[in-house]
């Protein structure tokens, strides 16, 4: 193989002119043609900023090299340029940096719902790289290789496609046309940028796919950055391990993976959820907390001159479950099928359209907001976003005596801030928490004081919304082993709402599958996942990237 | 953001970070400026002398004269200098500094009783009679509506053209001295931006907050009602409403105040729109927390900082339409105002170029200040600009 | 989309209803309000004169009833479909093709629609010219901020722009008129109105004088003017910059000259000065187009007054050339405003996309910065400008109100003005009603455009 893309003690600094922070402090790494590096690290890492600084495409003014060097082996078309002269793309003017880019080297991002131009055809996005680096092409032969490139892809219907906006594409489809326009014009070298987490697990494993498939087909290498083990499991052949800036581990995948030698990487990989040690559980069978019967919401889709309904979106469509003291039970599926809404709609938070909600015997469903609000104490909930589950203009302690003062919980408010600085005791955080604000905490402190702000009421019932998905491994694993704790200990309800499979499997100990509105497969995590029976579960299993390719969780 | 920083409620840090800002301190210092000159007006431009002494009797016909109005503004300045030293949370400080300002007015339009004939002249005679054995004098000593008639038909002159009298800015067409009448209208600008900005924002918050919580009914006829009052162009109606009731100071704030409320409602009904689905609200319902905690407690704090910045502009443009509709020949009848003097540069045939700059020059830098603190505030309230907005 | 249409349309009514609602309760609400005597008070009639007018008003508006009443007779007026009104005032049958009828102006004794079909359209003459005035500077300035952000250009243009937009419309019509119109400085433009009395008689295009004064000022302009912008584009930045400020101290001193003669005095220094810096700035502006736009326009003024320096007669009235005069300052003291705030609107929207996933996307693709900007970014900055052009109309209204009564100028905006100060019930009613048909026409113009720009758009 020979050498594609070397990256020689790369720093680059981020700052504003004045004050500089170091970003990516040293990374060295090599590409080799037709080779899959993956770069992988938690959020913050720098692996981002390097696959940037190799496209010279930091902010303006906003970025610097103090030391380092980028090169680039693929300086001709034909790739007849082996062992050569290598392009310095550090020190690149920006007329050399445009006509490397998209030709030589193309790049695709995470966010597929932005990252495409919203008021350009998807023709024209294709079309503009092709009038770029291959202006001897006619009209004709451009729209040609536009509509072979989006086929390429497997966009269906790709002649129709090429004429729509982008808006009318799904996240996976965009995602494809990305693709499609970052290698339109064959480059040597592609480098994504967490391509796929933005995207269903079922989409991911599909542009996995096809990603894999393309670069075998092109050899072309590819610097692939993403924070998913599973992901890196499934593409890469060398793998690089980032922390603060760092590269602390890098070689080939079956090493690092499964005989990680640095303990930065142990402890990542050891606290991948599939990873973590399940206790004994104590099977279910506590008393039913909530029951939900045949719930349904469904929101009006008023069309026409007099804003009629003529249709309903049925976003939970009769789901009927149970959660019992002292289990966890997760609900699983991809987005936009109904799981968060149905986590609001049973805490009342949404009005339901049918169906009942049952509540420790009693039916709250038709219950007036007056009437539901001494009941709300029994049942709490805990939020996806940690940048917004705290209010930020209070301090902790109010958020959390407040409650406590209106349900009447304890005499006084000095006992009431006994009690909130117990909960955090509870919760691993350090006492003084109570005294500051939200912002001067890290998310996943900031998840660990919503629970806090929810057990406050001591409730018997707990809805957690994605409360990790935002959140890196380690803290995800902290989050975990807290919550697996409060519901073994206090035997506490807790409805899991979560897309991420390898959670399900630590933490559940019922699981309920949900697609489109609908509960498709229920019963025992354990029954669910090695043998499921729907064939939604079984695609939605199948397409879950794991660190051994085709064991089971 | 793992190190830990002593607490620092938001307002400070929003107001640090506002002072950090050159533009704003400018604007600040100008707005201070016009404050005291507001509060200290009758010291500094009155007809009647600071003190006196009269076949040995020493007197202060200023101070004599004060009216209930000059006591409220000093009293309030009084207080808010006290209370500076009082500690507390600003809001306490500031529901003290009201019911103090309450209090004084209480006082002061019970106990006030100045003299109603005021005889400007009299002062003049007195001095040219020889009878004065001790004066002190304003620094520009005449009131704002001293119209010299003493000294014969005065009319429009321009500065320092008159002989025997020094009017720094000229007089306007009753020959009263520009520069009183610009100190003493400092007051009806600056009472005018901020009392119906704030008459403004009540309602906004009121109707907008109610749109934004409850949506549905409520949100479309609030929307129709703020639609209505966007279509109607709101010089338009100001005159409608002028022209129709009174020419008071008070009725200007009224009306000033109720045709510019639709933007504040707009804005806090976006931001309670938003607001309302975020996390920590969503939380705080389902704590089971009462409605008037959530809305005001968790939502309208966080809609707040936003709505500052709307308001500072809004004060902006509420001096602005005090001006333009004195200018327009409908503002205060006998009562200095800034716009009036400006209409005054060219009613007659030629122009009176005194008229038009310092009173126009005022009316701008004011309207000017106050923009620069609302963009730097909108800069220091900012996000994207704000160090611990995100983890 | 066309069903979308029609039900803004449809909404539209409810809304003009509640506009002059609100303007009806506000006049009836007020003290003494409307009543017959406030009407006929002042007129000095006799006794049996004043009962009959009283009595006939009474008839004709339902004045002597209750203020629904009343507003509800001023619908049936106004609606194309009604109760028919009889001559004596009194309402006859139904009648399903009566046609609107504003009503009558009291104080100006003549139908409401006659008046307004003279003053409309002057205002939006007005409008017409101020908004793509408004909307090419700006977009010009706001570019060229985004573009070079927290440069000099940047910085300046933002302070410059700010303090624009808190400049009082009445102040700035006021320093126009009185340097720029009056007798006592330099009256290079007229004072008052739309035309001059003379101008009205004459023929549309102006009639010249002689060839040789025509060619005269024909070449002065074009010399003047190609020169300039040839400068402009090509001459390096120094160079730029020292003729700038040279014709800059030169022009200012010949306005000094122009007010107290030739003799150097401290006016002439000023003057000089001043001149020098504004063009020397100028000259230096880092904006080709911003540069060439303003030679253009210097070089024209140069041309012009070269030609009339020597001796050339050649303005001989002509209703054109003596309406555009009559323009220029109004519509510069309409627009700078609106102006100031756009471009400072498009300059932070540029700067928001340029930092958007897309145009990242599009560097990546091997886009150049120059063409990022405008093929990419450009048209979607321009997405809020459409959004803000809706309450452009009402600003642009509430200012030709300021402008027309500075300027004399007989438009919508003066005599709204004129109606409420007599307290012209029908004719405060009928402006407020067209004001708002405008308003809402601007923004329904609005969600159109914005429809057309953005493709994500959908109305059904």
């Amino acid at each position: 193989m020979a050498k594609l893309l070397e990256i020689d003690g790369l720093v680059t600094e981020l700052g504003n002119g004045r004050d500089w922070v170091r970003a990516v402090a040293g990374v060295s790494l090599v590409v080799q043609r037709g080779e899959t590096v993956c770069l992988v690290g938690e959020s913050g890492s720098g692996k981002s900023v390097t696959a940037l600084s190799v496209m010279g495409l930091l902010p303006r003014g906003r970025f610097r090299h103090p030391q380092g060097r980028i090169r680039l082996h693929a300086e001709r078309a034909d790739g007849t340029q082996e062992g050569g002269e290598a392009l310095d793309l550090l020190g690149a003017d920006a007329a050399t940096l445009t006509r490397i880019r998209g030709a030589r080297i193309g790049m695709i991002f995470q966010e597929p719902m932005t990252s495409l131009n919203p008021v350009m055809t998807i023709g024209e996005q294709l079309g503009e790289v092709l009038q770029l680096h291959r202006p001897e092409l006619s009209d004709a032969a451009r729209a040609a290789r536009v509509v072979a490139a989006l086929e390429e892809v497997r966009i269906p219907d790709a002649v129709q496609r090429a004429k729509e906006y982008p808006h009318r594409l799904s996240g996976g489809q965009r995602q494809r046309v990305m693709i499609a326009m970052a290698l339109i014009c064959e480059p040597a070298l592609l480098i994504a940028d967490e391509p796929t987490t933005a995207l269903d697990v079922t989409v991911q494993a599909e542009i996995l796919r096809l990603m894999r498939e393309l670069q075998t087909r092109r050899g072309m290498g590819m610097l692939f950055i993403t924070h998913d083990f599973g992901v890196v499991a499934q593409i890469a052949d060398t793998v690089g391990v980032m922390q603060k800036g760092a590269l602390v581990e890098c070689g080939p995948v079956a090493a690092v993976l499964h005989a990680p030698q640095h303990p930065y990487t142990r402890s990542l990989i050891a606290a991948l959820p599939e990873h973590l040690p399940r206790g004994a559980r104590t099977p279910g069978g506590g008393d039913t907390l909530l029951a939900l019967e045949d719930l349904a919401v469904h929101f009006p889709v008023r069309r026409g001159l007099l804003r009629r309904v003529v249709d309903h979106f049925r976003a939970v469509d009769g789901v009927s479950l149970e959660v019992r003291a002292g289990e966890v039970l997760a609900l699983v599926g991809e987005s936009g099928c109904g799981k968060t809404t149905l986590g609001r709609a049973l805490l009342r938070l949404i009005e339901p359209t049918a169906g009942r909600v049952v509540l420790q015997g009693q039916d709250i469903t038709r219950h007036s907001s007056r009437a539901l609000r001494p009941l709300r104490r029994q049942m709490q909930v805990v939020f996806q976003d940690p940048g917004s589950s705290l209010n930020p203009r209070l301090p902790i302690v109010t958020t959390l005596v407040e409650p406590m003062r209106v349900h009447g919980i304890g005499r006084d408010d000095a006992e009431r801030r006994a009690r909130a600085a117990e909960l955090l005791a509870r919760v691993e955080m350090p006492p003084d928490s109570l005294w500051r604000y939200p912002h001067e905490f890290s998310g996943g402190q900031r998840q660990r004081l919503a629970i806090a702000r929810a057990l406050v009421l001591e409730p018997r019932f707990i809805v957690c919304d994605e409360v990790t998905s935002a959140l890196d491994v380690s803290v995800q694993a902290g989050i975990l082993k807290l919550l697996r704790r409060l519901v073994d200990e206090q035997r506490l309800g807790i409805l899991f709402i979560t897309h991420n499979i390898g959670v399900v499997a630590y933490l559940s100990d019922r699981v309920c599958v949900m697609q489109s509105g609908r509960v498709v497969e229920q019963g025992a995590t354990d029954e669910v996942l090695q043998r499921p029976r729907h064939a939604y579960t079984q695609v939605l299993l199948a397409a879950v990237p794991r660190l051994e390719p085709g064991a089971a969780p | 953001m793992t190190e830990v920083t002593a607490p620092r409620p938001w307002g400070r840090q929003v107001l640090a970070a506002l002072l950090r800002r050159a533009s704003a301190r400018l604007g600040l210092a100008w707005i201070g400026f016009l404050v005291l000159i507001a509060i200290f007006a009758p010291l500094l431009a009155n007809t009647h002398p600071l003190y006196m002494v009269v076949d040995g009797q020493a007197s202060s016909p200023a101070l004599a004269r004060l009216e209930a109005l000059d006591w409220l503004w000093m009293g309030g300045f009084g207080l808010a200098l006290v209370l500076r030293l009082v500690p507390g949370p600003f809001v306490k400080r500031f529901g003290l500094w009201l019911l103090g300002l309450a209090g004084t007015a209480a006082l002061a339009y019970g106990l006030a009783a100045p003299q109603t004939l005021t005889v400007y002249e009299r002062y003049r005679e007195l001095e040219a009679s020889g009878r004065i054995e001790a004066l002190v004098r304003a620094p520009i000593p005449y009131s704002p509506k001293d119209y010299l008639r003493d000294f014969g038909d005065t009319g429009i002159e321009a500065p320092l053209a008159a002989s025997g009298r020094t009017h720094w800015l000229g007089t306007e067409e009753n020959g009263a001295d520009v520069a009183s009448r610009m100190i003493h209208a400092t007051r009806v600008a600056l009472g005018i931006g901020f009392i119906a900005t704030g008459i403004a924002i009540v309602i906004g918050i009121v109707v907008g907050g109610l749109m934004g919580y409850f949506s549905g009914v409520v949100d479309m006829i609030g929307m129709r009602l703020v639609e209505i009052f966007e279509a109607i162009p709101t010089l338009f109606l100001l005159l409608t409403f002028v022209a129709f009731f009174g020419r008071s100071i008070y009725m200007m704030m009224v009306i000033i105040g109720i045709t510019s409320w639709s933007g504040y409602a707009r804005f806090v009904r976006a931001e309670f729109l938003k607001l309302r689905d975020q996390d920590f609200v969503q939380a705080a319902v389902a704590c089971g927390l009462p409605l008037p905690s959530i809305l005001f407690r968790h939502m309208l704090p966080n809609g707040l900082a936003p709505l500052l910045v709307a308001a500072s502009f809004g004060v902006a443009s509420a001096i602005l339409a005090e001006a333009t509709l004195s200018f327009l020949g409908l503002g205060l009848v006998d009562d200095p105002s800034w716009g009036q003097m400006l209409n005054q540069a060219v009613q007659s045939s030629s122009f009176n170029w005194w008229l038009a700059v310092f009173p126009g020059g005022a009316i701008f830098l004011t309207v000017f200040a106050y923009n620069l603190v609302g963009e730097a505030l909108r800069d220091a309230v900012d996000p994207h600009t704000q160090r611990g907005g995100a983890a | 989309m066309l069903v979308y249409l029609l039900r803004r349309i449809l909404l539209m009514v409810p809304t003009l209803f509640g506009i002059t609602l609100v303007v009806f309760v506000v006049m009836a609400a007020a003290p003494g309000g409307l009543s017959v005597q406030s009407l006929v008070d002042g007129s000095n009639l006799e006794p049996e004169t004043r009962r009959a007018l009283e009595d006939y008003y009474n008839r004709l508006y339902g004045l002597d009833q209750p203020a629904p009443v009343q507003y509800l007779r001023w619908l049936n007026n106004i609606s194309p479909i009604g109760f028919e009104r009889t001559a004596d005032g009194s309402l006859g049958p139904f009648s399903l093709w009566k046609g609107p009828d504003l009503g009558t102006s009291f104080r100006y004794g003549r139908p409401v629609i006659d008046l307004l079909a003279e003053r409309l359209p002057i205002t939006l003459l007005l409008n017409l010219l101020s908004i793509p005035l408004i909307y090419a500077v700006s977009i010009a300035i706001g570019v060229q901020a985004a573009r070079a952000r927290g440069g000099r250009f940047d910085v300046g243009s933002n302070i410059v722009l700010l303090g624009l937009w808190s400049m009082p419309t009445m102040l700035a019509g006021v320093l126009f008129i009185g340097f720029f119109a009056s007798e006592q400085y330099w009256r290079w433009f007229p004072t008052a109105g739309l035309v001059r009395r003379e101008a009205v008689d004459q023929t549309f295009l102006p009639w010249l004088a002689g060839p040789q004064d025509v060619l005269w000022l024909v070449a002065l302009v074009a010399l003047a003017t190609s020169l300039l912008v040839w400068a402009a584009v090509a001459a390096p930045r120094g160079l730029r910059r020292a003729g700038g400020a040279a014709l800059g101290a030169a022009l200012g001193f010949l306005m000094a000259a122009d007010l107290q003669g030739a003799a150097p005095g401290l006016l002439h220094g000023a003057l000089a000065v001043a001149g020098a810096g504004a063009l020397g700035l100028a000259a230096g502006l880092p904006s080709t187009a911003l540069r060439v736009a303003l030679a253009g326009a210097v070089g024209v003024g140069v041309g012009v007054g070269l030609a009339r320096l020597a001796g050339a007669e050649f303005v001989q009235g002509g209703y054109l050339f003596d309406r555009a005069w009559h323009l220029v300052l109004p519509v510069v003291a309409m627009s700078y405003g609106g102006l100031a705030f756009l471009a400072k609107l498009t300059r932070s929207s540029l700067l928001e996309n340029l930092a958007a996933d897309y145009a990242r996307t599009a560097r990546a693709k091997g886009v150049d910065e120059e063409t990022v900007l405008w093929r990419h970014v450009f048209r979607n900055s321009l997405l809020p400008l459409i959004t803000v052009s809706a309450g452009l109309l009402p600003s642009l209204l509430a200012g030709s109100v300021i402008i027309e009564s500075i300027f004399s100028i007989d438009g919508m905006g003066k005599l709204a003005v004129e109606a409420v100060q007599t307290r012209d019930r029908e004719l405060v009613l009928s402006v407020t009603l067209i004001s708002g048909l405008l308003t809402l026409a601007g923004y329904l113009l609005a969600d159109i455009a914005y429809a057309i720009a953005d493709p994500r758009v959908s109305y059904d």
